[in-house]
């Protein structure tokens, strides 16, 4: 596959939504055309069609789904992204960064331990607000990333691979994000 | 999904639980980690002037599945020379353990953990 066809085949989730092939997308509009686009197709405008047009219909109302909740998540985006370029993020992966795991270690130890704290929700909010900004800094750092590797002509691995190494850690951060979340859910119930 | 009684066995009273000193002469760390699910794993071993292995720890932040495979790890290699060490498949911890397919993966990160930790070793005596 070249890389024209992998940046602008008509079937992408980007273009299915009018949108460019980006990391960085505008909200607003994503949105937005998903809600014109859901309008136009909506099963009562077919109410006359032929069975196939129906279907069609009810076929592209499920990709324009699929499109919005792949694109508006960071995570999902990247991965969607790094997809079309081959990129698969395995289960297992040994080229994490040890140093990054320890910090997950200690996050992890921290979080553990907040239970013990004379203040378990206030000490929640803490690693919360870190592990937060721990994510935007990757985000940001994706955004300068993803338009190097998409605006280059051609295929850079050792981009391709410093993305893909930032795109496993903020795996590792949003599933941590999840683990706080959910035990601010188990000590709001204590209360 | 239930898990077997060997992995709840593990789960529920691990071995070797703890930390060394990672800058310990005799001591080498992995650290492994699984993105998808977030799993870390530390595994750590102390070796002795003839090559055994004669300590074992580890700490693991994941799911029950990942625990048991770390922690049965940590018992197994105690006793063991590096090169015994080094053939632990992670096919044996899942049978040993009764890991379902989809749990498969821990066992592939214990393995990844104690060659890890074999590497560090040898790379901290060679310096």
């Amino acid at each position: 596959m070249t890389d024209s066809i992998k940046k602008n085949h008509p079937d992408n989730y980007f273009s299915l939504l009018g949108l460019p092939v980006s990391f960085s997308i505008d909200k607003e509009t994503l949105t937005t055309n998903y809600h014109d686009i859901q309008k136009s197709i909506h099963p009562d405008k077919f109410a006359n069609a032929t069975d196939r047009e129906r279907c069609l219909s009810v076929q592209k109302a499920a990709q324009i789904n699929d499109a919005l909740q792949t694109l508006k998540n960071p995570l999902q985006r990247s991965i969607y992204l790094l997809s079309r370029y081959g990129i698969e993020l395995g289960e297992n992966n040994n080229s994490i960064d040890p140093a990054f795991l320890m910090e997950q270690m200690e996050l992890r130890e921290n979080l553990s331990q907040v239970n013990d704290k004379d203040d378990p929700l206030g000490e929640l909010d803490t690693i919360l607000d870190d592990v937060k900004s721990r994510i935007n800094k990757i985000i940001s750092g994706l955004e300068n990333l993803f338009h190097e590797l998409l605006s280059a002509d051609e295929q850079d691995d050792e981009l391709l691979k410093k993305t893909s190494a930032q795109v496993l850690k903020m795996q590792f951060l949003n599933r941590l994000q999840e683990e706080c979340l959910d035990k601010e859910e188990d000590l709001a119930d204590q209360l | 999904m239930a898990y077997s009684d060997k992995v709840m066995d593990h789960y529920e009273n691990p071995r070797n639980v703890g930390t060394m000193h990672k800058d310990e002469s005799g001591v080498g760390t992995g650290m492994v980690g699984a993105p998808a699910c977030g799993d870390v794993m530390r595994l750590q071993i102390k070796v002795d002037e003839q090559g055994i292995i004669e300590d074992a720890k580890f700490k693991t932040y994941g799911c029950g599945s990942a625990i048991a495979s770390s922690s049965l790890v940590t018992e197994w290699v105690k006793g063991k020379t590096l090169e015994e060490a080094a053939q632990i498949k992670n096919t044996d911890i899942a049978e040993e353990l009764a890991l379902p397919p989809v749990k498969i993966h821990c066992s592939v990160l214990a393995e990844d953990a104690i060659k890890a930790a074999i590497n560090d070793y040898k790379e901290k005596q060679s310096s």
